[in-house]
């Protein structure tokens, strides 16, 4: 059953009298627990396709149906609601808040999102993201003090807080080397056996999208291949 | 949370923190200075005026013009304007007697006299005191030479203060028993009365205006200023003063009714006519003087409030032609100065203070253009607009009260630093606008509060604009920054 449903997506941007195409028709069916690369090279529209499923963005045209909402008919409210409730965000650039420490960033979104969880329990929570993470030893440090592995391990602790049902991470490995890249790959794709927490992250990386179950290859704002790996298969 | 996150953003941004932090500062600062130096001149010019001239309320007539225990407020050009007497002063002081708040009750009479005192002449001040309650009711004369005016004296009271300018420019001393001659200038032509000096006296809080004020007894100051006199006994007039009351009105004006005139066709001498203007028998005057005051001066019984009781008095004077008023109203154009001052002041820093917002705008339009990336990501991550607003807002609220805070203390450190230099002020008005010659300002806690608050609201208001731009920047700029 599709948690993620896109339908026929036109985005383009508007930089002054210039119209820039950034995707012309895309339709993506996205199953419950998938653990989906999107691959391609720079300009292909990754970014702005993980924006639209985000809700960090709006198409220019098409539907975006996730977890059975028509986003384009919801209000700013709702859709707030479903960045708080429904999915978490993995940035490139790992977007931790620098005035707070570890700890903080990863409470941040529970805190946000008013979760009815009690004090304690919000803690050890955190706590407990945070050791899957391998960083229970780091609570306090502020993002500054860690390696560029460790903030994307943060990044992808504070994107499961809230326990979503889709999980987003725009290349995610793309400013780490390519072993700690891969470390984290295996970090989500353990997270999405063990959750079955849909991911969704873009690569350009050919290493990387191997680890993927679902492949969607785009070119030029167009799906140029779109490929579904059993357990065990490899491209 | 959101404290912490504005707490920590403040400090990550410590460059736009300190601006803004000075800027409000700065504002506060010269806002507290500005007023505890108003208040202080407020509160010394209440002292002034309560303790020695207006009391806490007085009752005068109903006049079209605003009027002071001076006269008229505002100068009416070309045509003579007397203080209209109280008509029903006696039921007036039965009713204020009957009210328990009321503490002691005096009445005056007041108008401006040249005087001639030594080899001087000055224009001054005449207040035409009742004797009698008049220094229970100003407790802050206090005697220096001679003595307090008695019920029923014929006399004057100048200030040290005169005394001493009268000897420093003549170079004679002036001391009780020396006459003083009063001269004025009304509709029914000019009028002189001389009386002794009875006393010298000083005010607690010396000033401009005290300097020229000269106390005189009733009777003399309602015949210099042509006013009802009060029967001087009363008991029936002599015989001979109503035998020309017969029934023969010719006789009236028959020879033998007019005395001789007396022979001046040679010169008259100044002394003889001192003397003549001096050869008054002492008359005694009644318990109560039923003659014609201006004014009642009223001094409250400690801790009624002065705007209640007016309020309550006016009440029952609605069926006089009497109207209860303030010490401010009573002082007159000193008092309104000191309004007019604080308006002027806080005017000014009106405009300071709109300045002062437009330049915290923009280094919060600036701070925030440099947060997009993290207000986007915030955004991303599920926040609301409300938690954006109350975000940018505890922020700014957090650095005002804090700035506010600091203006205050750099406020009273730099008071303290004047109260300690000791500075004496020069010039008459600002005496009096300071109640003493010292410049002493006293720390206010209702304006140190009010300045806080005046803070909280300059951060808020600057921050409401900068809030706008906040909420306008969409999620996809965490990315587009990143």
């Amino acid at each position: 059953m599709a948690i993620i449903e896109l339908s026929n997506i036109i985005k383009f941007y508007s930089m002054g009298k210039v119209t820039v195409p950034a995707l012309s028709g895309v339709s993506i069916k996205i199953d419950k627990g998938d653990f989906v690369a999107i691959a391609g090279p720079s300009g292909s529209g990754k970014t702005t396709i993980l924006n639209i499923i985000g809700l960090i963005d709006t198409p220019s045209e098409g539907n975006v149906v996730i977890d059975n909402t028509n986003t384009i008919l919801c209000k700013n409210a709702e859709l707030t609601r479903m960045r708080q409730k429904v999915l978490g965000f993995i940035f490139q650039s790992f977007n931790l808040l620098s005035g707070l420490n570890v700890f903080e960033n990863v409470e941040l979104p529970l805190l946000i999102g008013r979760f009815p969880l009690a004090r304690k329990e919000r803690k050890e929570w955190v706590k407990h993201l945070l050791e899957e993470v391998g960083l229970s030893d780091r609570l306090r440090h502020k993002p500054r003090e860690l390696s560029g592995g460790q903030q994307q391990r943060v990044a992808i602790a504070r994107a499961l807080a809230t326990k979503p049902k889709i999980v987003i991470a725009d290349e995610p490995t793309a400013n780490l080397d390519s072993q700690t890249g891969k470390n984290i790959l295996a970090l989500m794709k353990k997270i999405n056996a063990e959750q079955k927490t849909t991911f969704i992250f873009s690569t350009h990386d050919p290493v990387i999208h191997a680890m993927a179950d679902h492949v969607i290859m785009l070119k030029d704002g167009v799906i140029e291949k779109e490929y579904r790996r059993e357990n065990g298969d490899t491209d | 949370m959101i404290l912490l996150i504005a707490l920590r953003n403040l400090l990550t941004n410590f460059r736009h923190t300190i601006i803004i932090m000075f800027l409000i500062m700065l504002i506060v600062m010269l806002f507290f200075i500005g007023n505890t130096a108003i208040d202080a001149s407020d509160e010394g010019l209440k002292n002034t005026y309560i303790l020695n001239y207006t009391g806490d309320v007085i009752i005068q007539e109903k006049t079209d013009v605003p009027m002071s225990v001076f006269g008229a407020n505002a100068p009416a050009i070309g045509e003579f304007f007397s203080i209209p007497i109280l008509k029903d002063h006696d039921d007036i002081i039965s009713l204020v007697e009957s009210m328990p708040d009321a503490g002691v009750i005096t009445s005056q009479i007041s108008g401006p006299v040249v005087m001639d005192i030594g080899d001087g002449r000055y224009k001054t001040f005449a207040f035409g005191i009742e004797a009698q309650t008049y220094f229970n009711v100003f407790s802050g004369i206090t005697l220096v030479e001679g003595e307090l005016l008695k019920p029923g004296q014929r006399g004057a009271m100048i200030s040290k203060e005169r005394a001493s300018m009268t000897e420093e420019e003549f170079g004679k001393p002036v001391a009780p028993g020396d006459m003083i001659m009063f001269t004025t200038v009304g509709a029914t032509g000019f009028k002189i009365r001389e009386v002794p000096l009875a006393g010298i006296y000083e005010y607690k809080n010396q000033g401009q205006i005290p300097d020229e004020i000269v106390l005189v007894d009733a009777q003399t100051l309602r015949a210099l200023n042509s006013i009802l006199l009060a029967p001087e006994t009363d008991v029936p007039p002599p015989p001979q003063s109503t035998d020309i009351l017969t029934d023969d009105i010719d006789s009236l004006f028959g020879a033998e009714s007019f005395p001789t005139p007396v022979d001046v066709s040679g010169p008259v001498s100044i002394t003889e006519i001192q003397a003549q203007l001096s050869n008054r028998e002492e008359q005694p005057f009644l318990s109560t003087d039923k003659g014609g005051w201006n004014f009642i001066i009223i001094r409250l019984k400690d801790g009624v409030s002065n705007s209640d009781f007016i309020q309550r008095l006016n009440g029952q004077l609605e069926s006089y032609s009497a109207i209860a008023v303030d010490w401010r109203t009573a002082a007159g154009a000193p008092a309104l100065l000191v309004l007019l001052l604080y308006f002027l002041f806080n005017g000014g820093l009106l405009l300071l203070v709109i300045a002062g917002i437009i330049a915290i705008v923009n280094v919060l339009l600036i701070s925030i253009f440099q947060r997009v990336k993290e207000i986007g990501t915030l955004r991303a991550i599920g926040a609301s607009n409300n938690y954006i607003r109350v975000l940018i807002l505890s922020e700014n609220l957090i650095v005002a009260i804090v700035s506010g805070l600091l203006g205050v203390i750099a406020g009273a450190v730099l008071i303290q630093i004047i109260n300690g230099a000791n500075i004496q002020a020069a010039n008459s008005l600002i005496i009096t606008l300071l109640g003493g010659k010292v410049v002493k300002l006293g720390f206010s806690e209702s304006i140190a509060i009010v300045s806080i608050l005046v803070s909280a609201a300059l951060g808020f208001l600057a921050s409401l604009y900068p809030v706008q731009f906040a909420l306008h920047i969409q999620p996809v700029e965490a990315v587009a920054k990143g």
